[in-house]
């Protein structure tokens, strides 16, 4: 069975976890998920699945903007 | 002493006094005298005042003594007499002269001694005077006759002393050697004798002989006449003059009598001293003239 | 002769005695006056001379001195001018040298102070702007973080699902 680990941020409600859900399994063909809540990603998820990491957390998003400035 | 010379005496002491006493009066006088000069010729009549008072009183007294004049008359020997030495019988101008030539050699013993020794790079007093007297008649030897040798301003200068000496001997009483015709006859034959030994040793007997010949033989007769007429002519001539003053000076003092002190001083400055000078510097210049004529 | 006082006879021994005596007295003035003095003279005079000669060889021999000395002097001006003139010329060289170096050191400083100045600059302003940058992004985060929802999260799955892009392995 494929499972996807899903990490998320406390501020993503349910709704918003069934949606990200639904769109994995379709596009990644996920069996299962597990959840997991992590404050430090501010906001948005983190999927492991099948030995790859799928980032699209806030803390992500910011540190590579961070990264972006600081490199300008 | 009579009555006159008496009053002679004791006129000229009495005159004497007061010339000395007007003498001291004016020397204290002339003390506060700021010239010198004019206070010397203030006391100057005093003075000789006092000089003639003496003389005359001298005078007097000498006249006194000796018995006054002799009058004009003087008698003379135109040859010295003789002495009797030994054997021999010489004049006794000769034995002056030898007794001169003594008194020379112990002058010239006593200097080579006493003298010599003594002298310095910077003459004084005596070695001044002498060498003074040997620059002299050295240089004057060799302008007048040349260097033809060492020894003739040496024979020069011993004649010249001998002169002197011999005008030195009048003053001591002695007819002087130079007024006897033999001595002076023998230093003219030294003379003739030096001129033909330099002529024959300048020139060669033959040239010295040539020599008499030129410009012709004929005058050779002339030329020797002339030679030997030289040492005669000064003969006499030295012999003439020493004489001639010697006269003078016996005149004087026979005429003169006590007079004659102080007079005979005078005359003796000229005859005694002066005048012999001169002589002695007419028979060297001659002989010298002579001896270059003969070498020439 | 008679007459005159004069015995012709003994005339001979009068010239002859008088002979020996000038003879004698030359002599003697000769040796024991004449020749002395004339031999004092003479040694005086060479004394004199050899002293003269000596003076006029040292006189020479000082002018000779006095001329060489003249010539070094004269040398020696012209070396110690010549060596004061590359002295100086050293001296100047020297100063060149010294000033150039000092001038490029000053230059070097102030080049080493304007970088170092331009470096803090940079530090400064790249500390100031990565204190601005984390500010704002500390800002950010904390809007973002409170600011955030569904819709975004939403917009978030779609870019990922949406895109070509692959994830990342896993460490």
């Amino acid at each position: 069975m494929k499972t996807a680990k899903i990490v998320c941020a406390p501020n993503v409600s349910d709704d918003a976890y069934a949606y990200i859900c639904a769109r994995f399994a379709r596009r990644f063909g996920a069996e299962a998920f597990e959840r997991e809540t992590d404050a430090q990603l501010l906001g948005g998820f983190v999927v492991l699945f099948d030995g790859k990491v799928y980032d699209m957390s806030l803390r992500t998003q910011l540190s590579a903007l961070r990264a972006d400035c600081e490199k300008e | 002493m009579n009555i006159v010379t008496g009053i002679k005496l004791a006129a000229s002491a009495v005159v004497f006094v007061v010339f000395l006493v007007l003498w001291c009066k004016k020397r204290h006088d002339t003390l506060s005298e700021p010239d010198p000069k004019k206070a010397k010729k203030k006391r100057r009549l005093p003075f000789f005042g006092m000089v003639i008072s003496a003389w005359f009183f001298v005078a007097c007294v000498v006249n006194l003594v000796t018995g006054g004049p002799k009058g004009i008359s003087l008698e003379l020997e135109m040859f010295s007499p003789r002495v009797q030495i030994g054997p021999l019988s010489v004049a006794r101008t000769t034995l002056t002269a030898y007794v001169l030539m003594l008194v020379i050699a112990v002058l010239c013993v006593l200097f080579r001694v006493f003298a010599y020794p003594r002298f310095r790079d910077e003459p004084k007093g005596l070695q001044n005077a002498l060498e003074a007297a040997v620059e002299f008649i050295d240089k004057f030897t060799r302008d007048t006759a040349g260097d033809l040798s060492p020894a003739l301003p040496a024979y020069m200068f011993s004649v010249a002393v001998m002169l002197i000496g011999c005008a030195a001997s009048e003053l001591l009483g002695q007819r002087p050697p130079t007024s006897d015709l033999l001595f002076t006859f023998s230093l003219a034959l030294c003379t003739f004798f030096l001129l033909n030994y330099y002529g024959v040793r300048k020139k060669g007997l033959f040239g010295r002989v040539k020599s008499l010949a030129s410009p012709s033989p004929m005058i050779m007769p002339m030329r020797m006449l002339s030679d030997v007429a030289a040492p005669v002519s000064l003969a006499c001539r030295l012999f003439g003059n020493m004489l001639g003053g010697m006269i003078v000076m016996d005149l004087l003092k026979n005429s003169l009598g006590g007079y004659a002190v102080g007079v005979t001083t005078l005359a003796g400055l000229y005859f005694n001293l002066f005048h012999p000078l001169i002589q002695t510097y007419i028979f060297i210049i001659l002989s010298l003239t002579f001896i270059r004529e003969a070498t020439e | 002769m008679e007459s005159l006082g004069l015995d012709i006879t003994k005339v001979p021994i009068d010239l002859v005695l008088n002979l020996l005596n000038i003879v004698l007295l030359f002599l003697i003035v000769r040796t024991l006056a004449y020749k002395p003095i004339r031999k004092f003279m003479d040694a005086r005079t060479e004394r004199v001379n050899a002293e003269a000669r000596a003076a006029g060889e040292k006189a020479a021999e000082a002018e000779k001195l006095k001329a060489e000395y003249a010539a070094l002097l004269e040398n020696g001006e012209a070396v110690k001018q010549a060596q004061a003139d590359e002295a100086r010329k050293a001296a100047d060289a020297e100063k060149d040298r010294i000033l150039a170096e000092a001038n490029a050191k000053a230059a070097q400083i102030v080049r080493e102070a304007r970088e170092q100045a331009q470096k803090e600059h940079d530090e400064a302003l790249g500390a100031m702007r990565q204190d601005v940058v984390d500010l704002a992004f500390d800002i950010s985060e904390k809007l973002l973080e409170h600011s955030i929802t569904d819709d975004d999260t939403k917009k978030l799955a779609d870019r990922l699902f949406d895109s070509r892009v692959g994830g990342e392995e896993s460490a």
